[in-house]
């Protein structure tokens, strides 16, 4: 009975430690909103910029377009 | 009088000995002339030779190399102010009351508030350069820095050592200290050009002022002596400990609106704008103090266009390329160090080794401030980051400020000197310079040596006089 608990405890622990490792800088809403849904309002995004979510959406679907367009050209 | 060599007299003459002739030691020379008889020594001579650029060559370990320290440890006239650049900043009250491991200084912001004015005259600024940083928005201080053509110290050391009661002894390298009872400095072992090391003695009644930099400090006060293994001054066992740099790294670019930054103070002069995060928000990050210089403008990222006319339309303003240039506190660390070699130099000395190493919180202190910035300007609508990570990660250095090797406190327990700059345990002892700073701040470290010295001098002065 107690190396099952111990098991438990430490496997508990385990997974305790991996939901608490640091997560990169990039991937970490800097800002929880309020009312704790998970959309971030700050974004450090993959390319370093620190910007709002909002704005990071319109900048990325603004290079889709140019993305597209080209493809379209060509 | 400029000497070449002692008198049969040797030392006698002079009430404070003062080993150094930079921004340290000049500030002290002036408060105590014309009433007092002071002897400055310098190692180097006029201009910097090659024989004495043999005494500074150290081994380095850690995040420094190619000769950092050495490049930034001068012996000639002026000593390392040759390589001042000319930034003026004063520590803020939050630099010097400590935190997390880091300690308290044992004086305020407001005991040095008359120094650091005195200080900046005697550097050309206004005194407008001193003011605290105040607040932008919620989570930034705007802490500008001053920066103008730098003053050249052998001039003003000639202009000191034309009075009276002033002598200059240059060639002269000190490099050890004698005391029979551990109480009092009875005596300097000097090698002068005749490079045959020799002692002369000192009676109670005169001060010594240690004034040549953090290394040239360590330098003597590590040096044994012959009848003991334990180095004059170095009791605490802690000379040469909590080595610090300040980490340099342009943090990030930064798209900005200039017209939108907080306006320099009245008076103020040629300059950068720069910021710090505000305290409550520094403590909640566990950050050390970190200032954000606006540099620029510079060159725009390959694939900055689209986020910059994103930005000028969002904004409705336009904006211009910048650099945020990061100046930041190094933790102290006693593994942060300075050691003797078994090797000797030329002059007689043990030769240095250094051991500096930024830790991950100094690092991420940079970082996590430039994003703090980075969310603030956003909302302010007065900036854009872009967060140079890997930069600030693999390629921070240092910028030539040497700091912390003899620090200020309560006692031998945690440090080496005292309040007045005193080393614990000894009455005649003092020591000037970056050596005695507790913690580096994020401020450059010119004004704050040369406003300590201002004080140091003033101390010296009362204690002279009896008062």
């Amino acid at each position: 009975v107690l190396r099952r608990r111990t098991f438990v405890v430490m496997l508990a622990g385990a997974v305790a430690a991996i939901r608490r490792r640091p997560m990169l800088a990039q991937d970490r809403p800097t800002r929880a909103v309020a009312g704790g849904t998970p959309t971030p309002t700050w974004f450090v995004d993959h390319d370093g910029w620190v910007i709002p979510g909002r704005d990071r959406e319109a900048l990325l679907a603004s290079r889709a377009g140019e993305a597209g367009r080209g493809a379209d050209d060509e | 009088m400029h000497l070449t060599h002692l008198g049969p007299d040797g030392l006698a003459a002079y009430d404070v000995i003062i080993v150094g002739t930079s921004f340290a030691a000049l500030p002290i020379a002036q408060v105590l002339t014309p009433r007092r008889r002071v002897l400055l020594i310098e190692g180097g001579d006029m201009v910097e030779r090659d024989e004495m650029r043999a005494l500074t060559a150290s081994d380095e370990y850690g995040h420094f190399s190619d000769g950092h320290w050495a490049s930034h440890w001068i012996r000639a006239m002026g000593g390392t102010s040759s390589r001042w650049s000319g930034v003026v900043a004063a520590l803020e009250a939050a630099d010097l009351r400590g935190g997390p491991g880091r300690p308290a200084w044992p004086i305020s912001r407001a005991d040095l508030d008359a120094d650091y004015a005195r200080a900046a005259e005697w550097l050309g600024r206004p005194a407008a350069v001193c003011t605290p940083a105040s607040p932008f928005g919620e989570s930034l201080m705007t802490c500008p820095l001053s920066h103008d053509t730098p003053v050249r110290l052998p001039a003003q050391v000639s202009a000191v050592t034309s009075g009276d009661n002033i002598d200059l002894l240059t060639s002269h390298t000190v490099i050890g200290l004698g005391s029979d009872n551990r109480q009092q400095v009875d005596g300097l072992v000097m090698t002068g050009p005749s490079r045959m090391p020799a002692r002369v003695s000192l009676q109670a009644r005169q001060i010594v002022v240690l004034a040549c930099g953090a290394m040239g400090n360590v330098q003597i006060l590590l040096q044994p002596p012959d009848r003991s293994d334990v180095a004059v001054g170095n009791e605490s066992g802690l000379v040469g400990r909590f080595l610090m740099e300040h980490p340099h790294v342009v943090s990030g670019h930064l798209l900005v609106h200039r017209a939108g930054l907080p306006p320099m103070p009245a008076g103020f002069g040629p300059g950068l704008p720069a910021f710090r995060i505000a305290e409550p928000l520094m403590t909640r990050h566990d950050l050390l103090p970190c200032s954000l210089a606006v540099q620029g403008p510079v060159e725009p990222p390959s694939d900055g266009q689209p986020v910059k006319a994103h930005f000028e339309a969002s904004f409705g303003l336009p904006l211009e390329w910048a650099a945020l240039y990061a100046r930041a506190e190094q933790e102290p660390s006693a593994t942060n160090r300075v050691e003797l070699l078994p090797e000797r130099t030329w002059a007689g000395s043990h030769r240095l080794r250094m051991h500096c190493s930024f830790s991950s919180r100094d690092l991420r202190s940079i970082e996590v401030s430039t994003r703090l910035a980075g969310e603030a300007l956003m909302a302010m609508r007065a900036g854009v980051v872009r967060l140079h990570n890997r930069a600030i990660y693999r390629e921070t250095s240092g910028g030539g400020h040497t700091m912390g090797t003899t620090r200020m406190g309560v006692g031998r327990h945690d440090s080496v000197c005292d309040a007045t700059q005193r080393v614990h345990g000894y009455d005649n002892l003092y020591l000037a310079g970056s050596s005695v700073f507790p913690t580096g701040g994020a401020a450059n470290p010119t004004l704050t040596i040369a406003a300590l010295s201002f004080r140091l001098g003033e101390h010296l002065r009362r204690r002279l006089a009896g008062a």
